[in-house]
């Protein structure tokens, strides 16, 4: 990956307002960042499958999609090579610990509780860069 | 024939017709052996009778032998002997009596004339006696005298020429009385003969002395003994006259006499012969016809004991045989067998009665048993239900939790943002958020109305009725018809839909869901078709509702009745819908599913069961 490389976000969310309030956010803390906003499972399962020239950095996943649930996504993307080393952070309105337990025992990296007040989400924006950082310098996920 | 009788009365039974049968014998064997006895004693009778009979005969002939020793010798002994006999026979005699009378009267006349005949012989014998010793001796020795005075005159006048003459006729006399003597001592007839030839010897000699003696003295004597002679003479033929008639009494009168009692004894003795044979033959034919009748009665009396044995015994074994069958099936716990009628009150009816209880007890125990594993199998369903409720009702609250939260935090968000905004100076574009916050709890409030509609399925209007679906869904047809119109969709209803048993408002509510759904996710671009109509099976009734949308893939076909599920998050919808219509089934102990073909339409089915007829509230 070179320096020119996007920074891409990819967002699975099937509430448009939502992806909404998190593009408003990601632009306003890193407006280099792109979002790629999927709305359903469907179109999740379609994008890992596909190929691609630049892969996301970051995979942010809600569980409760229409068609294929967030589990399912995060069991097709750690099924395939290619998106397996991608961090993946839940982010959910759940409050059931089942569903994030179950996400994380499915290989996800992190969990963000919706609702999130602005300023909780400049500082895990900042935390998905460093981890972007860690992950482009070989420290993190040199094995996995 | 024995069959009614309780158990110890046909033990009873047993034992008195053995009793019976014992007694019967008994009583034919003492009839029988009473005439046996009673010929016996005849026989005894006439054997008794027999025996005198033949002391009889050996008296008479003893008494005969008597009598012609009395008649030789002349023993008063043998008299005495003759009459002791006759007493005795007399005696014996009287023993008899019935038919034998007539031959005993016979014999008692002839011994009666036999004793006469002796008594007569008695007198005879003394009379002879008399003459032979007294009269016959005196005229022998007068004879004699006379001569032997003629001898010495002869002797005195002749000389010794006519003394020998005399002497010769003297020896001759003494010969005549030797053998006259012998005659009566020995009754030899030829004794007669030579006295009588004697006799006429010595009248020729004196005839020869008449002759030649011319001397009239002596002439005269000789005459005169001649004259002695006759005398002499006469005497001895009278003794010989008796002694001829006793013997004729003895040898002819009495022996006939004799003879006749004998003779008549005999005859007695050949009848009680006979008749002794006939009770002899009379007793064995009683005896044999007793040996057959007691043989006949005892095998008889055994094939009628054998009989009433079996037929008792068969009474007995035969339920209790059919008992042990039955007891043997009722222990493997059935109660289907039947247990064999036995009316009677005795211990095979005990048993037939513990039978029945027996049987009783495993119908109650296989009733209990299948009551006990129908609640096991209800408690199994209801457990099964009760989980599923619950986690239904965890998923509920887990949905319900997740997407009545999700428009607060859409609401959160915008509001957070329009802060910012405000805080930066951007209120053009804050203000411009408003809207998002307004619409997010509109959305909020939608969700809820859809969630207290649900709830209230099952809970509130659940009266069901006996409703048309025809009326029902002509109804809804012109109900829906400008909404139809405006989405460009055509509604076909089938005619003779069946009658149901249902809510009328919650039915109404599936088909408009189903048609809510139908015109959100099923429209064709070469026209949007929907068909209403119904197939009939056994105990169902199945409704479908079918579209010519673009399908349901299989995976989602069970997922669309979901709690908030939605094909597509482009739709409008809160995804209550088909859990409702899902619910409203359940609640009608209906069903509902789908069918589909990807790009061929999607075909949804309603089943109600044709003998519901129960009100439902879980």
């Amino acid at each position: 990956m070179t320096e020119q490389a996007k920074k891409i976000v990819l967002l699975v969310e099937d509430d448009k307002d939502h992806a909404d309030i998190v593009c408003f956010h990601i632009s306003e803390y890193a407006p280099e960042i792109e979002v790629v906003w999927l709305h359903d499972g469907e179109a999740a399962i379609h994008y890992i499958e596909e190929g691609h020239d630049q892969w996301p950095w970051i995979v942010l996943l809600d569980i409760k999609l229409p068609k294929y649930d967030g589990h399912e996504v995060l069991s097709h993307m750690k099924a395939k090579e290619t998106f397996n080393n991608i961090p993946v952070i839940i982010f959910t309105t759940s409050n059931a610990l089942n569903d994030i337990e179950q996400a994380l025992s499915l290989g996800a990296n992190s969990y963000i509780k919706k609702p999130i007040k602005a300023g909780e989400f400049g500082s895990v924006i900042t935390e998905i860069i460093d981890y972007w950082s860690l992950n482009q310098h070989g420290i993190l996920f040199k094995d996995s | 024939m024995v069959g009614g009788l309780k158990l110890k009365h046909k033990i009873y039974a047993g034992y008195l017709s053995v009793g019976f049968v014992a007694v019967l014998i008994a009583l034919v064997s003492y009839y029988s052996f009473g005439n046996v006895s009673r010929n016996f004693r005849h026989f005894t009778d006439f054997s008794v009778k027999a025996q005198i009979d033949f002391q009889l005969a050996q008296r008479v002939s003893e008494m005969q032998r008597q009598a012609l020793i009395f008649t030789y010798e002349g023993h008063d002994s043998a008299a005495e002997q003759v009459h002791y006999l006759y007493n005795i026979m007399t005696e014996l005699i009287q023993h008899y009596s019935g038919e034998e009378l007539k031959y005993t009267n016979i014999i008692n006349i002839h011994l009666k004339s036999y004793m006469a005949a002796f008594e007569k012989l008695q007198q005879q014998r003394q009379l002879q006696h008399t003459l032979v010793y007294d009269d016959l001796r005196q005229a022998a020795s007068s004879t004699e005298s006379h001569l032997r005075s003629q001898i010495k005159q002869v002797y005195q006048k002749n000389g010794d020429k006519q003394r020998f003459e005399i002497q010769r006729v003297l020896n001759n006399l003494l010969l005549i009385e030797k053998n006259a003597m012998r005659y009566f001592d020995s009754l030899d007839q030829s004794f007669i003969v030579k006295v009588e030839g004697s006799f006429s010897e010595v009248r020729t000699r004196l005839r020869e002395l008449h002759g030649g003696n011319e001397q009239q003295d002596v002439r005269m004597l000789i005459t005169d003994i001649g004259r002695d002679l006759d005398k002499y003479e006469s005497i001895f033929l009278e003794a010989v006259q008796r002694t001829r008639g006793y013997l004729f009494l003895v040898n002819v009168v009495m022996s006939a006499e004799a003879y006749e009692a004998l003779y008549n004894a005999r005859q007695m003795s050949d009848q009680i012969k006979n008749k002794m044979a006939d009770i002899e033959r009379l007793t064995l034919s009683t005896l044999q016809s007793v040996s057959y009748i007691v043989a006949a009665a005892i095998v008889v009396a055994f094939f009628l004991i054998v009989l009433l044995s079996l037929l008792i015994g068969r009474s007995i074994t035969i339920p209790i045989v059919r008992l042990t069958t039955a007891f043997n099936t009722l222990s493997t716990g059935s109660h289907q067998e039947d247990i064999p009628a036995y009316n009677v009150d005795d211990e095979i009816g005990d048993l037939t009665k513990a039978a029945s209880i027996f049987k009783e007890k495993n119908r109650q125990t296989e009733e209990l048993l299948s009551q006990a594993k129908e609640m096991t199998e209800e408690l199994a369903s209801n457990k099964v239900e009760l989980e599923r409720s619950n986690d239904e009702l965890g998923q509920f609250v887990y949905t319900v939790s997740h997407d009545l939260k999700s428009p607060l935090v859409t609401s959160m968000g915008f509001i957070g943002i329009i802060q910012k905004l405000s805080k930066q100076g951007r209120l053009e574009e804050a203000i411009g958020k408003l809207d998002k916050v307004v619409k997010s709890n509109e959305r909020m409030g939608q969700l809820i109305n859809d969630l207290l509609e649900l709830s209230r399925v099952g809970r509130i209007d659940m009266d069901k009725v006996h409703l048309d679906l025809n009326e029902l869904l002509a109804r809804f047809h012109s109900a829906h018809s400008h909404q139809l119109e405006e989405a460009g969709f055509t509604l076909n209803i089938d005619a003779n839909l069946p009658q149901l048993y249902a809510n009328e408002s919650r039915i109404l509510q599936v088909f408009e869901n189903l048609l809510s759904n139908a015109l959100k996710y099923a429209s064709n671009p070469e026209g949007s078709i929907i068909s209403i109509g119904s197939k009939e099976q056994e105990d169902a009734h199945l409704i479908w509702f079918r579209d010519n949308g673009r399908g349901i893939p299989e995976e989602f076909q069970k997922k669309v009745f979901g709690l908030f599920y939605r094909l597509s998050a482009d739709t409008e919808g809160t995804g209550i819908g088909l859990a409702v219509a899902a619910k409203v089934m359940k609640f009608h102990h209906g069903e509902i599913w789908v069918e589909s073909t990807p790009e061929k339409g999607a075909t949804f089915w309603l089943r109600f069961n044709k003998h519901d007829k129960e009100d439902i509230h879980d």
